[in-house]
């Protein structure tokens, strides 16, 4: 079965997860576009499609030139035909396999999670991120395709019929980037020669709350409590990664209710991550999810108690590598791709 | 629920803010869809009210991923986009090189059997018989012309006398089907026009390409309600309502059809525009009752709602309470009355005439014209023209949020405005209800809606002001200190002001919203539509 991952590479999804797809013995490929600042990798870039033209020499060199796909892996909503996806009665026509990947904002319905939630990101998200064909998207995947996807258990909500599949990352090349730098370790003791380093990589400050983090570590450092809050933004993947490694704590996200990729890289990285997850959503984690939540309202509190017990972190840095392993290793979620992709007809 | 509101605005009114941050407190989710120009965000947040101005170049606003404009490297693209013909056209080249190889052959060898031949005198030759190729080949083409054009002839002919006996009986019967035709067809029209759907199908073709994007920005936020702010965004609404089926309403702010800056053309077209989308409208909303009973005479409706554009006092304002900015911004006398204008210096609001008026007003008198507009060099130029730079004053704008502190900084208001078009004759502008809020005794004109507020209520001077004279005779009349000056408004204004607050009329909006009953799991449109 030749797999064809792409075009868009949210959060390097694609890419990661046609390696550990190969890795497997999985002819898969990822075919993306090369968008955004974080430059995720991919086995194949390109620029989108402009005109008519381009698009045209894109499909002539993803179906002629290159391979025969069987199953087609797509993600944000977004397919060859770009929004439209107009390509995918036609591939279900031919007999190929679609599956959808839905990631976030292609699938969530900011009204109902503004009308339902009294914390959500969605209150604060402005402009609006939703995506313009999320309606659509979901239309077209229920109809059409094999298997939809949904990288978080909010999704759920709006597409209950979907398999959760857990962010894959690739623990052999996350950890490839801590050669040469200097890690972090928990001291299991008060830092007396340094601040605690509090780590916040926001892709969007409005939606991860980030004014509540740093209102949060300056309240903290008014009570001289020695504490920096490592804030970054506009960074390619790669320099998040490395600055993670020289961080003691990092907090996610405080207002979507389910942790993101960047929680993840954290706990691969054995740190204690701070993330609001909501009550809800809590039973349908694997158990053991060993992610501290924590909200706008309660950060305060949480950031104090876990920056002044340096001697809990080695214990939650071990649990949330330990679920790392076994949850989210791109093997492990390639595997449950493959087996999505065989027993769907 | 979500609340979509749309305006033409780039400077955002008053009333529609107030409108939205009432629906905010009410625990709704406001977004509002303005314009944009240089120097604006494109996203805002102002009293929770969500603002998108439209129109902003180059913005992403979340309905694609960020795209890049890199070059194709992997289809052979270089910096400049022309593809690397090393790459993109390496297999076109292959086959163009192989058939002019094999023609070169071919003509390289005839022409070395002819050398061994004839020699030198191969080239003569060969001009003889290119002539005499070019020769056959011309007299085939005059004989086939020849031979085309004759039997051309004989079957027009033939066809022309076939004709001439026929056409009679065929127009007759072609006569009949299209006469049969056009009586179904006005009759189908007829039919059409009635139905809701055929008013829809007028409705898209009235729209323009403004109309269907804003339309389609509209249904990207998907809202519970649809307020349209004047009649420029109405179509867009309708087109969106019919999509989403959802109720909506329609806010006029004035009567758009009488703005006196149209051709009587336009004035035809939108009022005829107005009339068809007021069907489509759960809820219609005007400023007073004048328009009110305006617009439903002429459209045949129900009187619409009336919510006027009364002012929210901001927190520290005590109405009758003078205060001093002017005088510290302005070289202006403590000893000086201020008579101020607010606002937009409209050429159609009778300032020309106030300033000059000012001339034959009190010496203690002085005019603060507050506001902007292109009016204002004419102004100026009154103003040194009639030797009034001590009587007469320009302040430029100032935020909403400190409009009432300087509006209190006066003694008496005036509202000039003339009945130039029905709009203005039936106005109820902003000015009034600050004015009320801020305890300002005025000087409005004999207008129906501002007789009936300030006369009835005794908040100030009603008089005619047709010409200099009137201005004049008003502002004497107002500060005459006889009759006890501009105070002696004050008590009714600070009595009954509290009626003319937006924290009463907000009431009236709330309402609305609460009547505006549908079904939320079925989305039913409204009894309205359901009848036609």
């Amino acid at each position: 079965m030749k797999i064809f991952h792409g075009p868009l590479n949210i959060a390097g999804q694609a890419g990661v997860l046609a390696r550990a797809q190969r890795k497997l013995g999985f002819d898969a490929w990822a075919f993306c576009y090369s968008t955004g600042f974080a430059r995720f990798s991919s086995d194949w870039q390109s620029s989108p499609p402009a005109s008519m033209l381009s698009a045209l020499k894109l499909l002539w060199l993803i179906f002629a030139r290159e391979r025969n796909f069987d199953c087609f892996h797509f993600y944000f909503g977004h397919s060859l035909a770009g929004y439209t996806l107009l390509d995918i009665p036609l591939l279900k026509k031919v007999g190929k396999k679609v599956f959808f990947y839905f990631c976030g904002c292609d699938a969530r319905d900011s009204k109902f999670e503004i009308k339902n939630h009294e914390i959500s990101a969605c209150s604060c998200c402005w402009p609006m991120l939703c995506s313009a064909n999320r309606r659509e998207a979901i239309r077209v995947a229920r109809e059409f395709a094999d298997g939809i996807f949904v990288s978080t258990p909010d999704l759920l909500e709006f597409i209950p019929e979907a398999v959760l599949l857990p962010q894959p990352i690739d623990l052999d090349d996350l950890h490839s980037h801590l050669k040469g730098i200097p890690v972090a370790q928990p001291m299991g003791r008060p830092l007396i020669d340094r601040p605690v380093r509090v780590a916040h990589a926001p892709s969007d400050s409005n939606i991860k709350g980030t004014k509540f983090v740093v209102a949060a570590v300056e309240k903290l450092r008014k009570k001289a409590i020695n504490v920096e809050l490592v804030l970054m933004q506009n960074k390619t993947h790669d320099e998040v990664l490395s600055i993670y490694a020289t961080c003691d704590i990092v907090v996610d996200q405080l207002l979507v209710g389910a942790y993101g990729l960047v929680a993840v890289e954290a706990m691969a990285f054995g740190k204690p991550v701070i993330c609001y997850i909501r009550d809800d959503l809590i039973p349908l984690y694997p158990p053991g999810m060993p992610v501290i939540s924590a909200g706008p309202k309660d950060i305060y509190d949480v950031l104090g108690d876990w920056v002044t017990h340096p001697e809990w972190w080695n214990e939650k840095g071990s649990a949330a590598k330990e679920y790392v392993e076994s949850v989210h290793d791109a093997e492990v979620v390639a595997k449950m791709c493959i087996d999505c992709y065989e027993t769907r007809v | 629920m979500r609340i979509l509101m749309a305006t033409d605005d780039i400077q955002i009114d008053r009333r529609i803010l107030q409108e939205g941050k009432t629906l905010v407190n009410e625990g709704h989710e406001v977004i509002l869809l303005a314009r944009w120009s240089e120097g604006r965000p494109s996203h805002e947040i102002i009293d929770g009210i969500k603002i998108e101005r439209l129109g902003a170049p180059g913005i992403i606003t979340g309905n694609q991923p960020e795209m890049t404009d890199e070059p194709n490297e992997d289809l052979g693209e270089s910096d400049d986009g022309q593809a690397d013909p090393e790459i993109a056209g390496s297999s076109g080249g292959d086959v163009i090189s192989a058939s002019s190889t094999k023609d070169e052959r071919t003509f390289w060898e005839k022409l070395r059997r002819w050398w061994k031949l004839y020699g030198l005198s191969m080239f003569p030759r060969m001009v003889w018989l290119i002539g005499l190729k070019i020769h056959y080949r011309i007299r085939t083409l005059i004989l086939v012309a020849i031979y085309r054009l004759r039997t051309f002839i004989l079957i027009a002919d033939y066809k022309l006398r076939t004709l001439a006996l026929t056409i009679p009986y065929k127009l007759r019967q072609r006569g009949g089907a299209i006469v049969s035709k056009s009586i179904s067809f006005v009759e189908a029209a007829q039919d059409g026009w009635r139905s809701s759907n055929g008013q829809m199908r007028r409705v898209r073709a009235l729209s323009s390409l403004y109309d269907i994007s804003l339309a389609q920005r509209i249904v990207y936020y998907d809202p519970d309600v649809i307020h349209a702010h004047d009649l420029p965004q109405l179509i867009a609404a309708v087109l969106a309502k019919e999509e989403l089926r959802t109720p909506l309403v329609y806010d006029a702010h004035e009567l758009y059809p009488e703005i006196i800056t149209l051709t009587p053309a336009q004035q035809s077209s939108l009022s005829k525009r107005e009339k068809l989308l007021v069907n489509f409208c759960d809820a219609i909303i005007t400023v007073n009752p004048f328009l009110a009973d305006e617009m439903a005479g002429r459209y045949d409706i129900p009187a619409p709602h009336v919510i006027r554009n009364c002012a929210e006092a901001p927190p520290g304002l005590i109405p009758g309470r003078r205060l001093r900015r002017f005088e510290e911004t302005l070289p202006i006398s403590p000893e000086d009355k201020i008579l101020l204008y607010q606002g937009w210096f409209s050429p159609h609001r009778g300032l020309q005439y106030l300033v000059e008026a000012m001339a034959k007003a009190p010496a203690h008198v002085v005019l603060v014209l507050m506001g902007y507009g292109d009016t204002k060099d004419e102004l100026w130029r009154i103003v040194e023209k009639e030797h009034l730079e001590q009587s007469v004053f320009i302040h430029d704008a100032v935020p909403q949020a400190e409009l009432l502190f300087w509006t209190a900084s006066a003694d008496a208001g005036i509202i000039p405005y003339q009945p130039v078009d029905l709009n203005s004759r039936y106005c109820s502008p902003n000015k009034l209800f600050e004015f009320i809020q801020a305890g300002l005794p005025m000087i409005v004109n004999d207008l129906p809606y501002l007789r009936s507020v300030v006369k009835t209520e005794g908040f100030g001077v009603v008089e005619k002001l047709a010409g200099i004279e009137d201005y004049a005779s008003a502002i004497r009349t107002m500060f005459d200190e006889d009759l006890g000056g501009p105070e002696r408004f004050k008590n009714n204004l600070i009595e009954k002001g509290h009626s003319y607050s937006w924290e009463v009329e907000q009431k009236r909006l709330v309402d609305i919203y609460h009547a505006l009953a549908w079904d939320e799991s079925s989305q039913l449109p409204s009894a309205r539509m359901a009848s036609v």
